[in-house]
């Protein structure tokens, strides 16, 4: 669900670069004392995880690809914070590395997929932490992907209408709402099964070796 | 009376205006193929290609079941590809191509396997967290 380049109006993608600026500092702050040698190892185990999970795609009904995307599971065990920092430079990585996501679009699928998913992630567990550690966790996971997606329809669907020609043909991403959110979140719904299950299976792995309080 | 069978002879030559005639010739085109890094093609899905320095596309369509473009350059230069699915997923991309040398078209295309890209983009991340984890303990000392 990376925004390739080209795709997005400098209307869209200045700001985004800006307010992700401002979020990796935010993101960034306190970042030394928070890290130890016992959390560097494993957050580069998950963060080589999500990496290689947003380059497995699975075919989806109706022709199209998609992919885990390892956010969820990152938040969850290691907080908002590092969770956007680490994911960000896996977007960094897949676009510079596959051209899988763009440069010009890194500040908005950084802020969608990495700071929105995790924040939803991990909020969402807490708000369901009456249910059950595993159900809250599998919800968690599934609706921080689907406001994630959402986000990315959005934005997507928003750009015919601020940027288009003075016949009004779109000059970047050329479909509306009516198109993009259908078309991004209904093979998300079925994604979002998978994200769940993964950040299950993660998050007790994670709980079993101690990396998360109980 | 005697200019009715004029007029209907002037209104049957004007009438072939709005026919669509065919023309089949062979000819030879680049051929553009778009799949997803899987191997699935990008099938059925709209493009536009804008010919070297027009803002104005030249050609526009949908790709073929193979997931395939035929483009005829009819000038040299960069020519630009727009290729998306209505989930988003998508190239810009720009070509270089020749008049009349549909096999002389190139893409600035990524030439590193990408199982080596992968398994660089794995060491990138272990060798930053690893130099971390250096900084780390030596601040520890």
């Amino acid at each position: 669900m990376h925004i390739p380049d080209g795709f997005l109006s400098p209307q869209t993608y200045l700001p985004a670069w800006g307010v992700a600026t401002v979020a990796w500092a935010w993101a960034g702050r306190g970042l030394a004392q928070r890290l130890d040698e016992t959390l560097v190892p494993r957050l580069a185990m998950l963060t080589a995880l999500a990496y290689a999970l947003g380059l497995i795609m699975l075919p989806l009904p109706g022709g199209t690809s998609g992919h885990a995307i390892g956010v969820a599971a990152l938040a969850l065990i290691f907080g908002v914070r590092l969770a956007f920092l680490a994911y960000s430079g896996v977007l960094l990585l897949q676009a510079l590395l596959f051209g899988a996501g763009g440069i010009t679009a890194l500040g908005v699928n950084a802020l969608a997929l990495g700071l929105v998913g995790g924040a939803v992630a991990v909020g969402l567990r807490r708000l369901l932490a009456r249910c059950g550690d595993n159900v809250a966790v599998a919800l968690a996971a599934f609706v921080s992907l689907q406001v994630s997606a959402l986000l990315i329809a959005l934005v997507l669907g928003v750009q015919p209408l601020i940027a288009h020609r003075e016949d009004g043909s779109p000059l970047f991403f050329p479909l509306g709402f009516a198109v993009t959110v259908p078309a991004v979140l209904l093979p998300h719904l079925l994604i979002g099964i998978g994200e769940a299950a993964l950040t299950v299976l993660v998050w007790r792995y994670a709980r079993r070796k101690g990396w998360v309080a109980a | 009376m005697k200019w009715l069978p004029l007029l209907a002879l002037f209104a049957a030559a004007t009438a072939t205006a709005h026919e669509i005639r065919l023309d089949v010739s062979g000819s030879s085109a680049t051929v553009i193929t778009l799949h997803y890094a899987d191997g699935q093609p990008f099938a059925f899905e709209a493009y536009e290609i804008y010919p070297a320095g027009s803002e104005t596309p030249g050609q526009v369509g949908r790709t073929d079941g193979r997931g395939r473009i035929a483009l005829l350059a009819d000038s040299a230069g960069e020519w630009r590809l727009k290729a998306w699915s209505d989930d988003g997923h998508g190239v810009d991309r720009k070509l270089t191509a020749l008049a009349g040398d549909p096999a002389a078209a190139t893409a600035p295309a990524a030439e590193t396997p990408r199982a080596a890209l992968w398994l660089g983009g794995l060491g990138t991340i272990f060798g930053l967290f690893g130099l971390l984890q250096l900084y780390l303990g030596r601040k520890k000392r």
